[in-house]
Parts: C-alpha cells; structure tokens; sequence
C-alpha cells in the first residue's frame, strides 16, 4: 500500500475524498490486501474509541476472550480476567460426572496437574494480555515522537468514555466516514516545532482530563498530569473576561461560577 | 479488445472531467439564487440581536436559571441591573457549593467560601508606559453593535427560528449557524417584548447541545439597589482598596512584559479583542482574547520557571483548555488556550504559536 492509497483512504474516512479519490480507492481495494486490513482496522479502532463497539468486535485475539455479553470497553484486562473467571473450573467438571464437556472428556491427565497448571494457564493470557497492552501504549510514545515531524498526533473531539490506554487513541489518527466533523488527519494540523506530543482528549464531561504522553525523545514514557489548579485559573480568567468580548451578556459569568479554583492555589 | 477498453476508459475519464464543474456551476447557481431570501432573513435576526444587546444596558431583571454543561447542571440566581451607570451583575449558584459571582462595570469577582478570586476585566493594560500596542483593543464590529447599523457576525449565517416560551414568556428562537468548523453555532431565545437573552444552547457540528443556559423564571423591571449586589451568606466577601488591588494585579510593581510572541494561524474572523497581562496565581502571563463576536478565546503564554512537561487538555461543556510547551534553546514557555470553540480549532492556534 502508498503512502498515496493510505492518504486517500484516510481522507475517505473523513469524508473529504474526491470523487476521483473515492474511484481509486475502491479500485485499489480489489487488489490491496492491506489496504482492506487497514480500512477495516481503522474503523475497528474508531469504533472502539466511540464506545460503540459491542459483540461483534473483531478485536484480535481480545475478541475470542470476550465473551459476548462483555460490553467492549477498553477494559481489555478486565474482560478477559472476566472471560477466565467464567470459564468453569475443572474441579467442577470432573466432579460433576453427568455432564463431561468436550475438554474433559479428551483429557487423561491427572486432575491434580490441571489444577496445580491451570491457575498459571490463566495468570499467563491475562499476562498475555497486559503486555499487548503495555506494548500498544509504548508503540504509540513511538508513534507521538515519529509523528511531531509532521504533526502531532491527534484525535480529536472525540467522545470516548472510559478513555484510559493512549496506545489506542494516538493511532487511530485517521477519520472516519460518517462523522466528518470530529476528526482531522494528522497532516492537517499545523506541526508544533520543537518537541511536542499528541494529545488525548477528555470526554464531553470533562472528568478525564486528557493526558498528553510527552514524550521528547526519552527511553521512558511518562504520563502527564496537567497541573490542574494552573488550569483553572487560566479557564477562569478567561470565563470572566469573555464577557467583555462576546455578546452573550450573562452567560459567561455562568461559566465563571463552574469553573471554581480549587482553594490551595487561591490566595 | 484491449483497445476498445482504453477508448472506453479515455471516454469515461472525459466524460467524468466535463461533469465535475458542470456540477460545481449547479451548485453556484442555486446559492445565488437563495441568497436574497437568506440576506432578508439576516437582518431580521440582526435586528433582534441588536435588540439583545441594547437590553442589556437599559433592563434591569432578577431571575433564576439553569446552567448544563454537558453533565452538570446548576441553577443559578441571576440579578442584573445599571447601577452608577455601569452594568452590575451577581450570579448566585443555588446548586453545590455556595459560590458567586459579581460583576460591577470591569471588575469581576469570584467568591467562594474560603476565598476570593479577584479578576481583572479586560481593561488592565501596561500602566501608561507609553505601550500603546497593548491596550485593549474592542473588536469594531462588536462596538458597532452600539451604534445604529446593523451588524452581521462574518462567519455565521443567522437564521430566524420558530417561536417559543422560556420561563413563561415567548421568545423569538434565532439560529446562528457557523460557515465553518472552527467554531460552535447557538440557539438564541430571545424575549419578545424586550429583546432579552433568555436561552441559550451551543451546539456543536452534530448538532448536540454542549451547553444550555435557559431562565426557568424572571422578573423584568423594577429598582435595583447596590444591596441587592451585596453577596449572600457562605460566601466570604474580602474588601480590598483599589490601590491594593491594582498592586496585587499587577504583580510587584513589574512593568508589563510581553514576552514577543504570536499565533500565526486564527480561524477566520476572530479579531485581537484585548492584548495585555494578567497575573495569575502570583505569576505575570502574557494574554490574548480573540473573538468573532459570539464566540471568545484567550491564549496564555507564560515563562516556565523550569523544564516541566505540563501538557494536557481539558474540556468542559464548550470550553476547552489546551496547554502546549514551547521550547527556546534557553527558555521554556507555555502556551496554554482556552475558549468556547472546538478542540481542534484550539490545537491549531496552539501549534500555530511562535515565539520571536
């Protein structure tokens, strides 16, 4: 797949392609394995992003963990400890005679080994696990240092509830189809020079405070906790001058009221 | 064969080439013949917003409201009136903690209960040192709405609305729908007797409310006094003399420093409103307001003291705040913007920020 392909089919995500650009993609895509596996990849990701992503997920092996009633957050660990607790323990299957599932019955060995084994069978998917985990996060530190050439990786206006694992968020930097409002292309935000980082945003309520993973050409990733009294105060001097420059009368000075300095920073 | 398929390819490429801008033409031709209807219907709503404003300044009203910003909502009494001629507001939140705040002509204050925040409002410039350039700056066309002719925001297309009622009174609902992205569109309820904001939604591209401010119940007339300014219990009231003040805004006695910097990319339409520094939490920041007349964001720069990786991002119904380091071979600064205007729109003037 080009670079050029990738571009158009990004901008197809958001809506933006051309005509031209719609043909040609979907020419490409009769032949581009990969540029299929990409399209769908993207909208998976996006997917999960939004929160909509439910049973159907096609989430690698997270997916065949899952079990179907799991509503796919990002909770990926949680989901599939979930998945091994429901698993029904072999001392229950062996005692139980009347009802022999196909796993039992196949095996011969001794219960004693299954039940020393099994609990580190189960440490070790959800080890597993973890680490895909850790490594999406550290690819994408990767990915935010790579990307600050060109722009910072954004997602932008997105709505993601329980938002925790940056890995997937930085990466899902291409747009989508339907909503083409939310999302820019990396590309077309101006570059920070310098060193910067991507930026993961806060949901609409604002109680996950967005963290940008700052990762200036260091080994270790570290996650960034804005100082949030600074924050406030800047969000309140602006609140109470926005007044004087907009036409909305009292409006602002309701925003004031919501926007309460924690009281170590005042004086 | 083979040759028929290129001659069939060559002939569809033509065909497709010609209709592109002959669908571009269509598309002209219909907006132009729209657009009459659509510049009546603009002035009609910016005579109501004219209205709006010129109420503001001449009623006097005590009401309550309710303030959502996406997921909380607050209610709030509102007392607004002229008092000694300048235009006096006090929000009381009657939700949650007790807090208020009370705006008299410029100078804003936020009490809470341990404390109070005091605010400059805008008209605190370098003091008389001759730096012109950092004055307040007032955005022309939001001055011209105090003159007689009518103005229209540049990048909204306003719309008139259907009728309704908010707090027992009908309104006229106006549309203000932005052109472009960079910006959030409002719903406007305004009263129909005195032009009085009474509701407003802001709604983001998809159309979702991000923040509704609607009056359940007012008074419109009657006498204010500065009494009904006075804060209410909970809150604490620290008296400070003006000269006090003006020292603990300013900082220690230092002049205004503007540390030589600029956003080299705004969205269409926002306009410098006010240039100046502002003290925040004992430390002197540079601080820009742009506006487009409905929509208002700041940009900050402040000198980090030392290397700190202070990045992040915020959002809060339709505000957002957005915080970027800006690093020189021998100074760090951060650039921090926050407003009422999408995510996006705040990381572009972010990332756009050079210093000299």
């Amino acid at each position: 797949m080009t670079d050029k392909a990738r571009e158009e089919m990004s901008a197809l995500m958001d809506g933006e392609a051309t005509e031209l650009e719609l043909h040609r993609v979907l020419k490409c895509s009769e032949t581009d394995d990969e540029l299929r596996a990409s399209w769908r990849r993207y909208h998976v990701m996006r997917s999960v992003i939004r929160g909509e992503a439910r049973n159907k997920l096609a989430l690698t092996s997270a997916s065949t963990l899952t079990s179907a009633s799991v509503d796919m957050s990002l909770d990926i660990v949680t989901a599939v400890s979930q998945a091994i607790a429901d698993e029904p323990s072999y001392d229950e299957k062996l005692g139980n005679d009347s009802i022999t599932s196909d796993q039992s019955t196949g095996r011969k060995t001794n219960p004693w080994i299954d039940k020393v084994l099994r609990p580190f069978g189960s440490v070790a998917v959800a080890a597993s696990v973890s680490a895909m985990v850790i490594f999406g996060w550290q690819s994408t530190g990767g990915f935010n240092s790579q990307q600050t050439a060109g722009g910072p990786a954004t997602v932008a206006g997105l709505q993601a509830p329980r938002f925790t694992a940056p890995g997937f968020a930085t990466q899902t930097v291409s747009g989508s189809l339907s909503d083409t409002s939310s999302v820019y292309a990396a590309s077309r935000i101006p570059s920070f020079n310098g060193r910067s980082s991507g930026y993961i945003l806060a949901d609409d309520s604002g109680q996950l405070v967005s963290r940008s993973g700052s990762i200036p050409s260091q080994d270790v990733i570290r996650l960034q906790i804005p100082r949030d009294d600074r924050f406030n105060r800047y969000i309140l001097s602006h609140s109470g001058n926005a007044a004087f420059n907009t036409v909305s009368g009292a409006i602002p000075y309701a925003r004031v009221v919501t926007l309460k300095p924690s009281s170590r920073s005042v004086k | 064969m083979k040759q028929v398929k290129v001659v069939l390819g060559v002939l569809v490429c033509m065909i497709l080439l010609q209709s592109l801008p002959a669908a571009g033409e269509t598309v002209a031709v219909a907006v132009a013949s729209d657009t009459g209807a659509a510049d009546a219907e603009q002035i009609v709503a910016a005579q109501w917003l004219k209205k709006m404003i010129k109420a503001i300044k001449t009623e006097n009203y005590q009401g309550r409201s309710i303030f959502h910003n996406g997921n909380r909502m607050m209610s709030l009494k509102i007392i607004h009136g002229m008092i000694d001629g300048e235009p006096w507001d006090r929000v009381v939140h009657l939700s949650g903690e007790p807090a208020e705040v009370l705006r008299k002509g410029n100078k804003i204050s936020c009490l809470h209960p341990e404390s109070t925040v005091e605010l400059s409002a805008g008209k605190r410039t370098g003091k008389g040192s001759g730096k012109s350039e950092l004055t307040t700056a007032k955005i022309p066309w939001l001055n011209a709405f105090n003159d007689e002719q009518l103005v229209i925001p540049e990048r909204y297309q306003m719309r008139m609305g259907r009728e309704g009622r908010v707090a027992g009174r009908s309104v006229q609902l106006i549309n203000i729908i932005p052109v472009d992205r960079a910006r959030y569109g409002y719903q406007l309820g305004l009263d129909k007797e005195t032009g009085l904001l009474l509701k407003t939604v802001m709604l983001n591209r998809n159309g979702k409310a991000l923040e509704v401010f609607e009056f359940v119940d007012i008074a419109i007339g009657g006498q204010l006094s500065k009494a009904d300014f006075t804060p209410g219990k909970g809150v604490k009231w620290l008296e400070t003399s003006d000269a006090e003040q003006s020292s603990t805004l300013l900082g220690s006695g230092s002049e205004f420093q503007n540390f030589g910097w600029a956003a080299k990319w705004l969205p269409q339409g926002f306009k410098l409103a006010e240039n100046g520094v502002r003290n925040i939490d004992g430390i002197d920041v540079n601080a820009q307001v742009y506006s487009d007349g409905l929509a208002a964001f700041t940009i900050f720069m402040e000198k980090l003291e030392r290397i700190e990786n202070i990045e992040g991002s915020k959002q809060r119904g339709a505000t957002v705040a957005l915080s970027r380091r800006l690093a020189k071979p021998n100074d760090h600064y951060l650039v921090t913007v926050v407003g009422e205007i999408p995510m996006e729109t705040a990381m572009q003037v972010a990332a756009s920020v050079v210093k000299d």
